[in-house]
């Protein structure tokens, strides 16, 4: 094998800088304009509940494409090889099984805002409250590690400063996430769906037409063996490790439950399937090519890189530009959601809930973009200072969202499902996850966590004698 | 026991179809929304 | 980062003094040797010329793995066993080595793992298929 040659990817600062401009002035300019047509909370929180199945299938698959997808994706198979790629394409499976949970949520809820109000009916307050410290830890800290992803990326894609880079993306989010609300998002979404499949698409292709993947496999088998290998141990056991995370991830969020209330009646099980489908080869189409870097000869200094410095080796300058757009499409369509989704939960939860019981629809609308600018400020005044340790926090979540899969399901489900069950569910199978991942690893606190709370919510059930009323989910707005 | 050749082969290869249909369709159930007026 | 840049020594080629011949070798950041539960490793070396990494197996056969002027390289896939690594600068000729032990983690405590995880994916997977079909 010949000896790999450095690579240095550097798209010039003032072409970055007119990309950057270009979309944020689009993406602004749209949230604006779809933003003319909301009235009320209802309107700017739930697009006004009839979102068809095109714009629902791809809000769906864009918001879980994050620059996660699109950077971890070949991060992910370099590290943990062709398990790497399939453990990561199970995250589709957390979209996928929502679907009925959406169809569920809608028969269920057909006034509700956001999860919180699920756990608050369903389980009480006690059990709301917890809910909302886990889910805002994860939101927050989602949040936070895509802004700074963002900026960090902007530096190594075109030389544009952390803090320049940072404060536009998450500027131009907050700018049309507020103008705008879901109806924004989920527009926008459409447009960053396609942009960055087709450009996964074309990369895929171009590293397919400089190297076979025979060679990629022969190259594999010669040099980096624990790639290939069928029983590779910290690649299987990321499998179910990832899998549980996005269940969790999905099943728990207000990103995904502001979408199945907003999804016009009858579209939310499709539209979540198609975009689970849609989602599913990402990981191996974008992953792939990290592992065609040996038999590329590009050197990788650090795993998070090997994306770009492929792309830019086979692609050159025009790569550069489209992992640049891919990037900040990716991360725009998961930041603007979550921006969206977590002040509509801070809104109606906390705001409405908490504080102004009698607040009328123009003054929640009101409310909900104030509280979107507090959010990104908040984010921006945590990633300023680029504290390198806050992004990786976001994996203390795994067993946060684990131990909320059991509770979520057999309360939507069960009527059996009792607050004593979910709740401790919650708390031990959160402390457990947690202590198992800083005494063994990552690799096993989702799985312990919601093996855990699997095991109290089902002993719970069991012993149960009241029944829940479904009837008590209906409130009215 | 290791992956071979032709399993990383079927893989990718799928994956990247898979990947342009996907587009194809999210193109073609937008205009077939907006034909029907009931983007939203 | 800046405040390291600042407090970095100087180039060595400043201090020289004609008679000695490269005095800074290329070497690597860490003395090793590396340990590694993953098949993953990154090297990190400071070199003040183009450098040459070479690694070599247990089986005696070595294979170069970079060239060029970087100070990093992230290797992955490694099997079981102990490698040696080889660094030399392309001018001087002299350099560094660093030996790597990779020992993967339990099989057995994966396949557990996954098993575990597996069970839990299934009861996942028939609360909500159950719950829709009588939905």
């Amino acid at each position: 094998m010949r000896a790999v040659a450095e690579r240095t990817i550097f798209l010039d600062p003032t072409l970055g800088w007119i990309l950057l401009a270009g979309f944020s002035v689009l993406w602004v300019g749209l949230g604006i304009y779809w933003g003319r047509r909301n009235k009320s909370f209802e309107d700017h929180a739930l697009a006004g509940r009839n979102v068809g199945l095109a714009l629902g299938s791809a809000t769906a698959a864009a918001t879980w494409i994050t620059s996660n997808t699109t950077m971890l994706a070949p991060q992910f198979a370099l590290e943990l090889g062709v398990w790497g790629m399939i453990a990561y394409s199970t995250a589709s499976l957390g979209l996928m099984l929502f679907a009925p949970l959406a169809v569920r949520i809608r028969t269920l809820m057909p006034h509700g805002y956001t999860s919180g109000d699920f756990f608050r009916l369903r389980y009480g307050r006690a059990t709301w409250a917890v809910f909302l410290i886990f889910t805002l830890f994860y939101s927050l800290t989602w949040l936070v590690s895509m802004a700074m992803a963002g900026g960090i990326l902007l530096e190594a894609l075109a030389g544009i400063d952390y803090v320049w880079g940072m404060t536009v993306i998450l500027g131009v989010c907050v700018l049309y996430t507020m103008r705008g609300g879901l109806g924004a998002v989920i527009g926008t979404d459409f447009i960053q769906t396609l942009i960055i499949i087709i450009g996964i698409v074309i990369t895929g292709f171009a590293v397919l037409s400089q190297v076979s993947v025979g060679e990629i496999h022969a190259e594999l088998s010669a040099n980096k063996p624990a790639l290939l290998d069928v029983l590779f141990p910290a690649a299987i056991m990321a499998i179910f490790n990832n899998l549980l995370f996005g269940l969790g991830e999905v099943f728990h969020n207000n990103v995904w439950w502001s979408r199945a209330f907003a999804f016009r009646e009858g579209v939310g099980g499709k539209a979540f399937f198609i975009g689970g489908l849609v989602w599913l080869p990402i990981p191996v189409a974008a992953g792939f090519i990290a592992l065609a870097s040996g038999a590329l000869g590009v050197a990788v200094p650090s795993a998070d890189m090997v994306g770009p410095l492929v792309i830019a080796q086979v692609l050159g300058t025009a790569g550069a530009i489209g992992i640049f757009i891919i990037v900040f499409c990716s991360l725009a369509s998961s930041i603007d959601s979550l921006l969206a989704a977590t002040s509509d939960l801070v809104t109606e939860d906390i705001w409405r809930r908490l504080l102004r019981p009698d607040a009328s629809p123009a003054a929640l609308k009101s409310a909900a973009q104030w509280i979107t600018l507090a959010l990104g400020l908040l984010t921006w005044a945590l990633c300023a200072p680029r504290i390198g340790t806050l992004a990786s926090v976001l994996f203390f979540a795994g067993p946060l969202v684990g131990a909320m899969i059991f509770p979520i399901i057999t309360g939507l489900y069960w009527c059996s499902a009792s607050t004593a069950g979910a709740l401790g569910a919650m708390l031990l199978g959160a402390g457990a996850g947690l202590i198992c991942y800083f005494t063994i690893g990552w690799f096993v606190a989702t799985t312990i966590a919601t093996a855990v709370s699997m095991v109290w919510m089902l002993a719970a059930c069991a012993l149960n004698r009241n029944r829940f009323d479904w009837a008590r989910l209906k409130e009215d707005s | 026991m290791s992956f071979s050749a032709g399993f990383l082969e079927f893989a990718v290869w799928t994956a990247l179809i898979w990947c342009a249909i996907s587009a194809l369709a999210l193109g073609a159930m937008l205009l077939r929304d907006a034909k029907s007026g009931s983007i939203w | 980062m800046a405040f390291a840049l600042l407090i970095a020594p100087f180039p060595a080629a400043a201090q020289q003094s004609p008679g000695e011949a490269w005095p800074d070798a290329p070497t690597f950041s860490e003395t090793g040797p590396l340990t590694s539960d993953t098949g993953q490793v990154t090297f990190e070396w400071q070199a003040f010329e183009p450098t040459r990494l070479t690694i070599t197996g247990d089986n005696g056969r070595s294979r170069p793995i970079y060239r060029g002027k970087g100070d990093r390289l992230f290797v992955s896939g490694l099997a079981d066993g102990d490698y040696r690594a080889e660094l030399v600068g392309e001018d001087s000729g002299t350099g560094d080595t660093i030996m790597v032990e990779v020992r993967h983690q339990s099989l057995t405590r994966a396949l557990l793992l996954t098993l575990l995880g597996g069970v839990v994916f299934l009861m996942v997977l028939a609360i909500i298929l159950r719950g829709a079909r009588r939905g």
